[in-house]
């Protein structure tokens, strides 16, 4: 570029100047209120873009915390869209709360003639077949019940939380399964009977614990003077027939349905204990 | 007292250095690094205060050019350096801009109204030379030779008139 561009370029500045109104302004406030960090720099901060805005980088710098901070709110409001609060415990069907004002934890439930479905934590279904008393326990993604009666019919989805289920004679721990627990009175003792039909499940006693898989079953008695089963023994629960099994769908199944699902046949009896005698 | 004294120079020279839109926050940055150094001229020197203002201000320009991308550099620092001898040529001092200023305007003002008409469509409307030579009905090239003639002009008016007053 030549000395006379130059000076061509020089009286443009001035051309522009008196002819289009662009004479330089007055910047000194800006600037000395920028130096002592004052507001006019927080108007600047905040993309005013006029005489406040920085050049090139500082502008870079805004455009990326503004958008963080976008996607950063857009995150919390959709978290908070999502958010749902952990299900209470529901019952229907034909039961009543003969312990506790509803249902809820720490609330006696029993069935009579009819059966009732418990919801847990929303992701345990408990089939409640007719005569059966129970109590709710547990807490949060620890879902428990304890029976004391009857039969229930589980069915626990995965991954989401524990299920637990107590008895007088033993403990049922699952993770994600289907499976039936049973617990009868029996020539004048008690009897606690599990059959799982989908996933795994671990039983405890006084003995120790036992994991089942899907087809197993397993049974504990407490009856004075009772001969022992012989290990691989399929006998049905004591004082209930054929009443009771679960079918993978959770809905309470004859005996024989049961077996029909379960071609491979029950494991056998997993444990008898009891004979005070 | 640095910034009311300074500021439209180092504007006005940012724009000459083709800062464009961004002149006046560059102007601003200029202080602001003024401010914040520490090895500055000796500040009742005013040429030398002056000189030192500008050199912050290529600097910063230069560095402006380098980051945005849309813009690519249009001056490298010799460029610029040459830039700045005509400036300093031109004005040695403070008053030297005002004087050229009052001298140009003047001159403006003593030229015909066609070619006062001219500068206006280039400098009052910003338009480019196609769009002047359609206003104007002549080709790009006879645009571009008038305004030429008009800044030839202007130039020997403002240095007869600054010679006159005793300015460079």
């Amino acid at each position: 570029m030549s000395t006379e561009r130059f000076r061509h370029k020089l009286m443009d500045v001035f051309l522009a100047e008196q002819f289009g109104g662009k004479a330089p302004p007055d910047m000194s406030r800006e600037i000395l209120s920028r130096a002592a960090g004052g507001p006019a720099r927080a108007g600047h901060v905040a993309g005013r873009g006029g005489r406040f805005a920085p050049a090139g980088a500082r502008r870079g710098w805004e455009l990326a915390a503004a958008t963080a901070a976008t996607f950063l709110i857009a995150a919390v409001v959709w978290r908070l869209a999502t958010l749902q609060p952990y299900p209470q415990p529901t019952a229907s069907g034909r039961y009543s709360v003969i312990a506790g004002d509803a249902v809820r934890r720490g609330a006696r439930i029993r069935t009579g003639s009819g059966s009732a479905v418990l919801e847990l934590g929303g992701y345990c279904r408990v089939t409640l077949q007719p005569d059966t008393t129970l109590r709710i326990g547990g807490r949060k993604r620890a879902e428990e019940i304890f029976l004391e009666t009857g039969t229930a019919v589980c069915r626990i989805d995965r991954n989401v939380g524990g299920f637990v289920v107590r008895a007088e004679l033993g403990t049922v721990t699952v993770t994600g399964t289907e499976f039936t627990v049973r617990v009868a009175q029996v020539d004048g003792g008690r009897s606690m009977w599990v059959g799982v039909a989908a996933g795994r499940v671990e039983v405890r006693d006084d003995s120790g614990s036992e994991v089942l898989l899907a087809g197993q079953e397993w049974r504990v008695e407490d009856v004075p003077d009772v001969p022992s089963t012989r290990p691989g023994e399929t006998r049905p629960p004591a004082s209930e027939g054929a009443k009771g099994g679960a079918a993978p769908d959770g809905d309470v199944r004859s005996e024989a349905d049961n077996d029909a699902r379960r071609p491979g046949g029950v494991s056998g009896l997993r444990g008898r204990r009891g004979g005070t005698g | 007292m640095l910034v009311r004294e300074h500021q439209a120079s180092i504007c006005r020279y940012l724009r000459y250095l083709g800062a464009g839109a961004a002149a006046e926050d560059l102007t601003q940055e200029t202080f602001l690094a003024a401010f914040r150094s520490t090895l500055g001229p000796d500040m009742t020197n005013v040429p030398l205060r002056s000189a030192w203002l500008r050199g912050i201000s290529r600097n910063l320009l230069l560095a402006h050019f380098r980051r945005d991308r849309t813009n690519p550099v249009r001056m490298d620092s010799e460029v610029f350096r040459q830039a700045e001898d005509v400036w300093a040529g031109q004005f040695p001092d403070a008053r030297s801009e005002s004087d050229y200023g009052d001298a140009l305007r003047r001159c403006v003002e003593a030229l015909d109204q066609k070619d006062r008409n001219m500068l206006k469509l280039r400098y009052a409307e910003g338009l480019s030379r196609r769009q002047m030579a359609r206003r104007a009905g002549l080709s790009e090239d006879g645009v571009k030779s008038l305004l030429r003639r008009i800044r030839g002009r202007l130039a020997d008016c403002v240095r007869r008139r600054l010679e006159a007053e005793g300015r460079p």
